[in-house]
């Protein structure tokens, strides 16, 4: 690979590492493990970051509440504040909003609390629809209002909620709120299962101010390729897969969560 | 019997005159062995055993370990076929890939955890996986899936039976999503017969480079070979797990002999030992790789050497421990969970320390968690165990390899005759939503959202999205492994034999339906106390019929062979007082498939295309989910199997799936053709408006068969283009396909009954049936 180069952070409990550098690699990027009993300051030397989706530390405490202290964190906040692309999947997520780098004021302003749905607690996992919001976060900007991506969800603890009154619906108006939970409609969900945890304003994903940290909290690094997404998913992305796998279709064409790590590289190349 | 330290006699010359009475009192201090038992350990070691060899002998010669009740039985198996590498007798099975993945091959365990999710059912679970997934990675593989067949009892009668089920999800979904590794499928049944013990079945999966498989012993050479321990600080915690599972479930807490689970830890172990295996393929290092489990460090070590042709010396004072202070023998046998044992080149053990305790840190992930030098091989064939100056074991090697064999009669069970079937007028309208809501039928979907079945990037078909699951084996390769399960216990218990041939076949069809050419099988076969006689019947009778389905179904692997059992496990005593659990056992197959963009899914694809019935569903209603669930007559003995049709019935279904000739696909079995066709409907995209529209008045059954017989058939969707191929090809592989409708424009399954009677449902209707029962018993409180 001779693209940039992107650290994926590995906690003690992580357990999405290997798929997330297969996604930078495919992208064009060069992926990295880089270990916990690595020093810090080695992530200097990175174009970009990305936190993948596990148990780090065990979610001792909460989810991501450990691994928001660990020294990688500090080290990470300072290379974003230079404006470096930093995406935070699932757990990653957790750990950013824990260590205040989302939305981004240096406090924990956001939290990811448990799932809230009708007679289910802890971990649920099925894939949903993420809408795209008018947002200018890196990994999103080059996707249209609206468009519908179909994508994972695994986690027990997804509920995106603020402790400040009106602090979600300002950061929807600020654009940091680039990808919420939708119907096959294209509508913001309002219920269970479209709305797989309860989320404040159906938000699946949160980025800072200036749209280069992102916390979401589908999964765009599990599926790659068009063929393998769920075949519980109909509308047009239903109609691209089905012509994927007819004859003379590409079943390897690039999945919606793809689009993702595309626009990464995208980024990483003009920022070069 | 006085004697309280490890390294005295566990018994005197004078009291092993009466082995009866030695064996009663081991017996009472937790140490299983009979009296026959205890004569031979006399005479194997000249001498009375200290007590720290009582206490491993009795593990080593428990049922759990030893299989001394079946063993002789498992032989009758076919275990043979060009595709196997490593077959029955190390910790998992391995089987080569055909090209272009003919550098991998596939690693394949089967495990009960049967008595501990009984007794704890999130400890018992969760350890059952990481149980299953120790086996996979000390064959040196990364494990990359796992799948679970689950038998509770009834929760409509049991609040019991409620706990013990979301115990075990909690368990499975815990353990398996931490860990990182997906949740492929398995199945789940309710039945009275499981109300005092539950079944929980583990199955794990792996891939290793070909020609990189590690074998469980000392490598040849004479080394200086290093054991080293890795893993969790060794504790008290399920000691004696072995013999709690050799023995029936009693009265009395037998919570501690259940082990504890910590997928974090294991995840660590594993990324790290992930590592280790990169290093001595690069650097050549030739070595031995073992997991811990029934019997611990004494097992794990005396067998390392035995299979090694060596002997070992063990120094347990050096293996890193908790703190507390535990009896060795407790030391030397407990079932601590997270641990795995390795032997090096003792001038490689150093490498191998700083890997773990330095580029991991494996202390600083967990408390007293590392690696340690705790022991050597040595040539002569004697097992040797010290604890500072005593000796807790010293013993010849061949004594611990002396296998032990359990005389046990077997009769075949009087089986009742089922009473003749009541002819009654079908309300079918009613019969379906009966059956879609009932606890046997209703949709699996509320207890598999609790595992994560895509973690690894790997998954193409998810539970619930066709009749297997299918992983990709790399991302630049098109090929594909399919794993789908079977074992229906209501038809094992009508007939061992019979139900046992429908387990192979149901697991491999699935594979097939999909478009994967069955592989591999591996089986668990969970059963009563092997003392009864009738038992031993059931267990007879099972392998017979196992045996004669895998002989005849493995052609699509490799022309004329069997389709090998690789893997596999027996679990006895699942069984309290007189109450035997259904003869139950459970099988999984592994297929190839050769390009994933080919899979075939189960749901309907579009309006227009014609929906064929293709096999012979015209049989009576044996063994059907309609005559129990419905009719509430009892099941009575499945229906009929013949190997040769299924096996030209497997051979056109994969033929289907590689020429392109169908869109959707999905095999008629419990609950028969409406059934199937209801979920089908039910597995279309969300918001797809598509339903079935099928005319049954040509099948020339009565309705009730035409709707609800279960013999083997598979259900197609083909568009007008391909229906003259797919024809004829079912002419070639001489089955027979049936027209029976086709996919309409509006979401309802309509059917015209023969006798001209119409019936109809809404998708919608369906779905809400389907999804009735498992989130009730699930929210259940109370009796």
């Amino acid at each position: 690979m001779s693209g940039a180069r992107v650290a994926v952070l590995q906690f003690p409990g992580v357990n999405c590492e290997g798929e997330t550098v297969r996604a930078l690699e495919r992208a064009g990027l060069d992926g990295e493990v880089f270990r916990w009993t690595r020093p810090a300051s080695h992530l200097a030397a990175f174009d970009g970051y990305v936190l993948p989706g596990g148990f780090s530390y065990q979610d001792r405490v909460r989810a991501g509440a450990l691994a928001a202290k660990d020294p990688m964190l500090a080290a990470l906040a300072a290379e974003a504040r230079d404006g470096k692309p930093v995406l935070g999947i699932c757990n990653g997520a957790q750990v950013l909003v824990e260590a205040g780098l989302v939305p981004g004021s240096g406090k924990v302003e956001l939290a990811l609390a448990r799932n809230r749905a009708p007679r289910r607690s802890g971990y649920y996992s099925r894939w949903v629809l993420c809408r795209v919001e008018e947002s200018s976060c890196v990994f999103t900007r080059a996707l249209s209002a609206g468009t519908l991506l179909p994508l994972p969800v695994a986690h027990g603890e997804g509920r995106f909620t603020a402790s400040g009154r009106g602090a979600m619906a300002r950061l929807l108006a600020a654009g940091q709120i680039p990808l919420r939970y939708a119907t096959p409609a294209g509508e913001v969900a309002a219920e269970f299962p479209d709305l797989p945890n309860g989320s404040e304003l159906a938000a699946a994903a949160v980025c800072n101010a200036a749209g280069n940290v992102l916390a979401m909290m589908p999964h765009p690094e599990r599926v790659l390729d068009l063929g393998a997404i769920s075949r519980e998913t109909g509308g047009e992305w239903g109609a691209r897969r089905d012509a994927a796998l007819q004859e003379g279709g590409d079943p390897m064409a690039d999945s919606p969560g793809m689009l993702l790590f595309r626009a990464l590289g995208a980024h990483l190349a003009e920022a070069r | 019997m006085s004697t309280a330290t490890a390294s005295h006699d566990a018994w005197t010359l004078e009291e092993a005159r009466d082995p009866a009475a030695v064996s009663a009192r081991l017996r009472a201090r937790g140490v299983a062995l009979d009296a026959e038992e205890v004569a031979l350990l006399g005479t194997l070691l000249g001498r009375p055993p200290r007590w720290a060899e009582a206490v491993l002998f009795g593990i080593l010669w428990s049922e759990h370990c030893s299989y001394k009740s079946t063993r002789h039985l498992l032989k009758r198996l076919p275990t043979h076929a060009p595709q196997v590498v490593i077959g029955p007798g190390e910790d998992a099975g391995v089987v080569a890939l055909p090209a272009p993945c003919d550098d991998t091959v596939l690693v394949l365990g089967h495990e009960s955890h049967n008595h501990p999710s009984q007794v704890l059912p999130v400890e018992g679970a969760a350890t059952g996986i990481g149980g299953i997934v120790r086996d996979i990675v000390c064959m040196g593989a990364e494990v990359v899936g796992v799948l679970d067949s689950l038998r509770f009892g009834s929760p409509a009668l049991s609040v019991h039976s409620r706990d013990v089920m979301r115990g075990v999800v909690q368990g499975i979904a815990d353990y398996g999503n931490a860990l990182g590794v997906p949740n492929l499928g398995g199945d789940t049944v309710f039945d009275p017969g499981f109300d005092t013990n539950c079944l929980v079945n583990a199955m794990a999966v792996g891939f290793a480079p070909a020609g990189g498989v590690l074998r469980s012993r000392v490598p040849d050479g004479t080394g200086p070979w290093a054991f080293v321990l890795i893993g969790k600080p060794t504790d008290e915690s399920g000691f004696g797990g072995a013999a709690f599972a050799s023995g029936e479930l009693g009265q009395e807490d037998q919570r501690g002999a259940v082990q504890l689970p910590d997928p974090f830890l294991k995840r660590v172990l594993n990324v790290a030992t992930y590592e280790v295996f990169r290093r001595v393929r690069a650097e050549r290092i030739p070595c031995g790789f073992k997991d811990l489990g029934a019997g611990g460090i004494a097992c794990a070590t005396s067998e390392l050497a035995a299979a090694g042709g060596c002997g070992a010396r063990i120094r347990l004072d050096d293996a890193h421990r908790v703190e507390r202070p535990l009896p060795p023998e407790v030391l030397l046998c407990a079932e601590t969970q997270e641990r795995y044992c390795w032997v090096v080149p003792a001038g490689w053990a150093g490498e191998l320390l700083k890997i773990y305790n330095e580029e991991f840190a494996l202390a600083t992930v967990y408390p007293g968690a590392g690696a340690r030098v705790i022991g050597e091989a040595i040539p002569e064939r004697r097992y040797v165990v010290t604890w500072g100056d005593e000796v807790l074991v010293d013993c010849e090697v061949e004594a611990i390899t002396t296998g032990r064999r359990a005389e046990r009669p077997s009769r075949p069970r009087q089986r009742k005759v089922a009473a003749p079937r009541r002819r009654r007028a079908v309300d079918a309208r009613a019969a379906l939503l009966t059956l879609l809501k009932g606890d046997h039928l209703g949709s699996r979907e509320y207890l598999y959202r609790h595992y994560d079945s895509e973690v690894q990037g790997r998954t193409w078909m998810r539970p619930g999205e066709g009749d297997a699951a299918v992983i990709r084996v790399k991302p630049d390769r098109a090929m594909g492994i399919a794993f789908a399960v079977g074992g229906n216990p209501h038809w094992c218990a009508g007939d061992p034999d019979l139900g046992a041939r429908h387990a192979v076949a149901e697991a491999a069809r699935n594979c097939a339906v999909v478009g994967a050419r069955p592989w591999a099988l591996t089986d668990c076969l969970n059963f009563g106390h092997p003392e009864d006689p009738e038992v031993m019947g059931d267990l007879e009778a099972t392998i017979e019929g196992l045996g004669a389905a895998a002989c005849a179904l493995g052609g699509l692997a490799s022309p004329g062979e069997a389709l090998p059992f690789v893997s596999g496990n027996v679990s006895l005593y699942n069984q309290v007082g007189d109450a035997a659990i259904p003869p139950s056992p459970i099988v999984m197959c592994a297929g190839v498939v050769d390009d994933v963009g080919l899979l075939l899914g189960q749901g309907l694809a579009a309006a227009g295309h014609v929906l064929v019935l293709v096999g012979e569903p015209r049989e009576g209603l044996e063994g059907s989910a309609y005559r129990r669930e419905v009719l509430r007559e009892g099941g009575g003995p499945p229906p009929g199997l013949s190997l040769e049709h299924e096996a030209r019935l497997q051979a056109f279904a994969v033929a289907v799936a590689r020429g392109r000739w169908a869109l959707a696909a999905h095999d008629v079995s419990d609950g028969g053709l409406a059934v199937t066709l209801a979920e089908m409907a039910m597995s279309a995209p969300r918001g797809s408006q598509a339903g079935v529209e099928v005319n049954l008045d040509s099948l020339g059954v009565e309705p009730a068969v035409a709707l609800f017989c279960e013999r083997p058939a598979i259900v197609y969707e083909v568009s007008f283009e391909r229906l003259p191929r797919f024809s004829q090809a079912a002419r070639e592989h001489g089955v027979v396909a049936w027209p029976i409708g086709t996919v309409s424009a509006s979401p309802t399954l309509r059917l015209l009954l023969p006798g001209a009677e119409r019936v109809s449902w809404t998708v919608d209707e369906l779905r809400e049936a389907a999804a009735y029962s498992l989130p009730r018993r699930w929210n259940e409180e109370g009796a």
